[in-house]
């Protein structure tokens, strides 16, 4: 296929403004499926993706069309993630692409989500094609709605293809807007092979697979290709594309995206923003643009059961495989042991990953509280970054303490206004600007302090604006603080698993929360358990767990003894997911009911 | 006969025809209204409807002649709903053929609600044996009656136990339900209890069904109301000379429940009846709950069952402790060894804690271990 024939594109949208919808049509319109394979939303084929209606893992997609000039086309389409944890995603399907069809609800206008991504895509030097979409709904402002395309994005909109994903509406047009605006790729598959590594999968059969796009070059079957970052080679084994289910071909050339495996045992060769060519004929320069993923959140996850340890480490490392954002390594804590200190983009990932790792790992867990990064000057002259309240240093010896400070943009219906405000006021926030976007709309700009993002904003947020609002941050810098350590004592012993690092104002109200909620979770024993929050040694709230007194003593009537049994079993089934402590036994749902905070 | 053709279904049960003799329990499902309180199966009948459930009932203790000719019967209950409601000629047909196949060599328990005790059916259970009576009181508290659904008051429980008194019968159990509301303390109940002084008490916490009416019309009882409650309670038993000989279960002069006994012992059963229980080593199996599907069944000569299970070693373990430390004189060692690494855990961890405790060669829960079973249980499961 000639390199003029080749659209590379991804889709930009805000949840539920409909991308998977309009990726199944497309799809669906090339004949690449046919019905009977083509699932609801073929591209979010997590299960954790379709019950939460997100997008977390890219995929992929050959798209075939004949266009109305007769010419034969081939689309590939290059699915982004929707969520404001994973920028980074969205940053390495866009590298490689030429354009991306920004969706927009037709009802529900540009979010501050979508604007984001939008910058990613221009700074990657992409062509932005505007879509409406939802237009056959009775709420449609298709008009308005281009305006404020026009205005916000800063693109033309007036042509922007009016569709229904969900009815098929105008779909066509969607495909000669990509061939006639979106350009085609360039790139000389004689040159040097030179590929974009921008998302890789483990196969248990095949390894490690990474998906990539040829730049310039061909790769085929028996290539030794070389890896740039990592230096290892490795022999191809095969070459394919995306149909989205995995298809072989002879050759992937410049300008194509596909995937090749090379029985690639360790993911960490083919990490994401790597770049391949062949080892007896070298690129001289390795491709550029790629982001290191930042992990913004940290936890400590401990197995419930010892034994696991070994199975967590194998599980997290094929979850890395498939998400380079994920980091961790060995911690101990005197309270669970022995676990993993993993780094995540925020919480809806560390959340998504905890549910795997249960799901589809079968493991059980227990979760730290999550922390941020601080920084921390010591008397001695030393900076030390802390990811685990645990590793801060005394009190005594910290000269500056330091927390991330995130700069937000959230856009907001005006009636909210004054809720979103009240909001970032109780998180810590400092106001820096505030401007109308329309008549509807406001962008509030806020400097808000990580830490009170990384539990619950996002949530906040969705409730203080019934779900209008939304936003997006990016790191601003280290800010000194008035940051304590706050400590959980259960039983008079500390568990450092519940430490957490907080603003001084908020230890006090943070520590009742916390006590009243272990209070409620930590089931009554045969004596009293006093749980304390503490700065130091100064108790700051104190909440006691009475004894148990007396059991229900169920009747077995006429020898029904399995009725017992199972009011027991389920009795057991409650104390498996436990923790001993000493001789408390904490439920794990303990450590959940610590990470969440609502101001209610 | 009829049960021949189908010993081949029953051979699960001729096993252990050499072992001990049976316990049988038999269900009457019928009350004249559901107490507000009752989850058990039980609900209204026509004259009709309890003619047809006696001889189907009948028909299915014929399934069993086999097995209870070679085994014999060692005791025979009674239970319902409210076996009581029975007229004295249904009970007439249900007794003499029940006698007929599994007459027992000892105890008798019938189950009474106290409005139905009256001299003439009292003079019939005569004819049959020596009866033990189980009387359904459950509050001597005048307005809990009312808020239990019950169809006595606190006067007919008196008048029913001097009609009990008048005729012999000197081996009564009271059912006494308590830790209800805050309200009602134990007093009513212990004044009463000294008063007509039965030789047998069964006392039950108040089990709050969510779908029952009475959820809708109290609060759930807490921990403190158990306890409060039943230490009153049980240190009043103790004081007027009750010995507790199980969890729930008190009597005086040796007089106890032996019927029940042989559930805790893990003695087998035969339960009859519909939605019956019974126990026939290494099988735990119930009745269908659906009177249809009861009647259909026994009517074409088929067992009733609705659940068989095997008891595997492991199940009849921990049946072990959870019935067995309900006695106050607990499990023989003996019969414990060779311990699991998980019974051995379970037994230093609540031996350390004080919970359970060795007496005699007997492992036994301790005064306070008994108020904590379940949490002893759970560390055996």
């Amino acid at each position: 296929m000639e390199l003029d024939r080749i659209r590379n594109f991804s889709i930009i949208a805000h949840i539920d403004h409909g991308k998977s919808t309009l990726a199944d049509r497309l799809i669906e319109m090339s004949g690449a499926l046919s019905q009977r394979e083509m699932k609801s939303q073929v591209l979010d084929n997590m299960d954790l993706e379709r019950e939460r209606g997100i997008t977390i893992k890219l995929q992929t997609s050959r798209i075939y069309y004949t266009g109305k000039d007769g010419k034969d086309y081939i689309f590939n389409l290059i699915d982004t993630p929707g969520h404001v944890d994973f920028s980074y995603e969205v940053s390495r399907s866009l590298a490689a692409c030429e354009g991306a069809l920004l969706v927009v609800d037709a009802s529900q206008g540009v979010e501050a989500q979508t604007i984001a991504n939008v910058y990613l895509a221009d700074a990657e030097g992409l062509e932005i094609v505007p879509i409406l979409n939802k237009v056959d709904l009775p709420s449609a402002r298709t008009a308005d709605i281009k305006d404020e395309i026009e205005e916000i994005v800063g693109i033309e909109a007036q042509d922007a293809p009016e569709i229904s994903a969900k009815t098929g509406l105008n779909i066509d047009q969607v495909f000669e807007t990509i061939i006639a605006k979106i350009p085609a790729p360039t790139g000389d598959a004689k040159a040097p092979l030179k590929a974009l590594v921008f998302d890789s999968f483990y196969d248990q059969y095949k390894g490690a697979i990474p998906l990539i796009r040829i730049f310039d070059g061909e790769v085929k079957k028996g290539d030794m290709v070389y890896m740039m970052a990592s230096g290892e080679s490795f022999e191809v084994t095969e070459v394919g594309i995306f149909t989205p289910v995995m298809k072989t071909v002879d050759s992937l050339k410049a300008g194509e995206v596909g995937y090749l495996a090379a029985s690639i045992k360790d993911v960490r060769y083919v990490s994401v923003g790597e770049t391949i060519t062949l080892g007896n004929r070298k690129v001289e320069e390795a491709l550029p643009g790629y982001k290191e993923a930042l992990p913004m959140v940290f936890c400590g996850l401990y197995p419930a059961e010892g034994e696991d340890y070994e199975n967590i480490r194998d599980a997290l490392e094929k979850l890395q495989l498939n998400d380079a954002a994920l980091t961790f390594e060995p911690e101990t804590s005197v309270a669970l042991g022995f676990g993993y200190r993993c780094g995540f983009l925020g919480l809806l990932h560390l959340e998504i990953i905890q549910e795997r790792l249960e799901r589809e790992f079968d493991l059980d867990l227990i979760a730290t509280a999550p922390s941020v990064i601080y920084k921390v000057e010591t008397t001695a002259g030393e900076t030390l970054f802390i990811q685990n309240p645990s590793n801060l240093p005394d009190v005594t010896s910290i000269r500056n303490f330091c927390e991330p400070i995130v700069k937000a943009s959230i856009f907001v219906p005006k009636d909210y206004v004054g809720n979103v405000m009240e909001l970032c006021q109780q998180r810590r926030g400092e106001f820096i600007h505030m401007e109308y976007i329309d008549e509807r709309r406001v962008l509030l700009d806020y400097y808000l302090p990580l830490n009170e993002i990384i539990y619950d904003f996002f949530d906040a947020l969705k409730s203080k604006t019934r779900g209008y609002g939304s936003f997006d941050y990016e790191f601003y810098d280290y800010v000194e603080s008035n940051l304590v350590k706050l400590d959980i004592l259960i039983n008079k012993e500390n568990i450092d698993a519940f430490s957490m690092i907080v603003h001084r104002d908020k230890a006090t109200p943070r520590g009742r929360q916390i006590v009243e909620r272990l209070k409620d979770v930590i089931p009554r024993q045969q004596f009293p358990i006093p749980i304390q929050a503490a700065i130091g040694n100064n108790i700051i709230a104190r909440e006691t767990v009475k004894a148990l007194r007396k059991d229900v003593l169920a009747k077995c009537y006429g020898g029904d003894i399995s009725r017992k049994k199972k009011l027991l079993e389920k009795q057991k089934e409650g104390k498996k997911r436990m923790r001993q402590f000493g001789s408390v036994e904490v439920p794990q749902q303990a450590f959940l009911s610590v990470l969440k905070f609502d101001e209610e | 006969m009829v049960v021949w053709k189908f010993h081949s279904r029953l051979s699960f049960l001729s096993l252990n025809l050499m072992k001990n003799k049976l316990a049988v329990y038999i269900h009457i499902p019928f009350c004249r209204k559901k107490c507000y309180y009752c989850d058990f199966l039980s609900f209204t009948s026509s004259e009709e409807k309890r003619r047809e459930y006696l001889e189907v009932l009948v028909k299915e203790l014929e399934l069993y002649s086999d097995l209870l000719y070679e085994r014999g019967v060692s005791s025979l209950y009674f239970g319902g709903g409210t076996p009581s409601l029975l007229s004295e000629k249904e009970l007439e047909y249900l007794f003499s053929k029940v006698f007929e196949k599994a007459k027992p060599q000892g105890e008798i328990t019938f189950e009474m609600n106290p409005e139905d005790v009256s001299p003439s059916k009292l003079k019939l259970l005569k004819n049959y044996g020596d009866f033990r009576i189980s009387l359904g009181a459950q509050s001597f508290e005048e307005e809990l009656l009312k808020l239990f659904g019950r169809n006595h008051g606190v006067d007919e429980i008196f008048r029913a136990v001097d009609t009990l008194d008048s005729l012999d019968f000197n081996n009564y159990s009271l059912d006494i339900i308590y830790a209800v509301t805050e309200k009602f303390n134990m007093d009513k109940n212990i004044s009463a209890i000294k008063a007509i002084y039965p030789s047998h008490l069964s006392c039950y916490a108040l089990e709050l069904h969510p779908s029952r009416p009475l959820a809708k019309l109290i609060e759930e009882p807490n921990e403190d109301l158990y306890k409060r409650d039943w230490d009153k309670l049980k240190g009043s038993l103790y004081s007027m000379g009750y010995e507790r000989y199980e969890i729930s279960s008190f009597a005086r002069e040796g007089r106890l429940g032996f019927h029940n006994l042989n559930y805790w012992k893990g003695g087998d059963y035969l339960g009859l009846g519909l939605g019956a229980h019974g126990y026939i080593h290494p099988y735990r199996y119930s009745n269908e709950r659906n009177l249809r599907a009861y009647i259909e069944r026994v009517e074409v000569g088929e067992l009733p069952l609705a659940t068989k299970d095997y008891i595997s070693h492991q199940d009849k373990r921990f049946e072990k402790f959870m019935l067995g430390l309900r006695l106050v004189q607990g499990i023989k060692l003996e019969e414990l060894y060779p311990l699991s690494p998980k019974e051995k855990k379970a037994m230093d961890k609540h031996l350390a804690n004080g919970l359970l405790k060795v007496r005699e060669q007997r492992l036994c829960l301790s005064e306070e271990g008994f108020d904590l079973i379940n949490h002893v249980l759970v560390d055996f499961l």
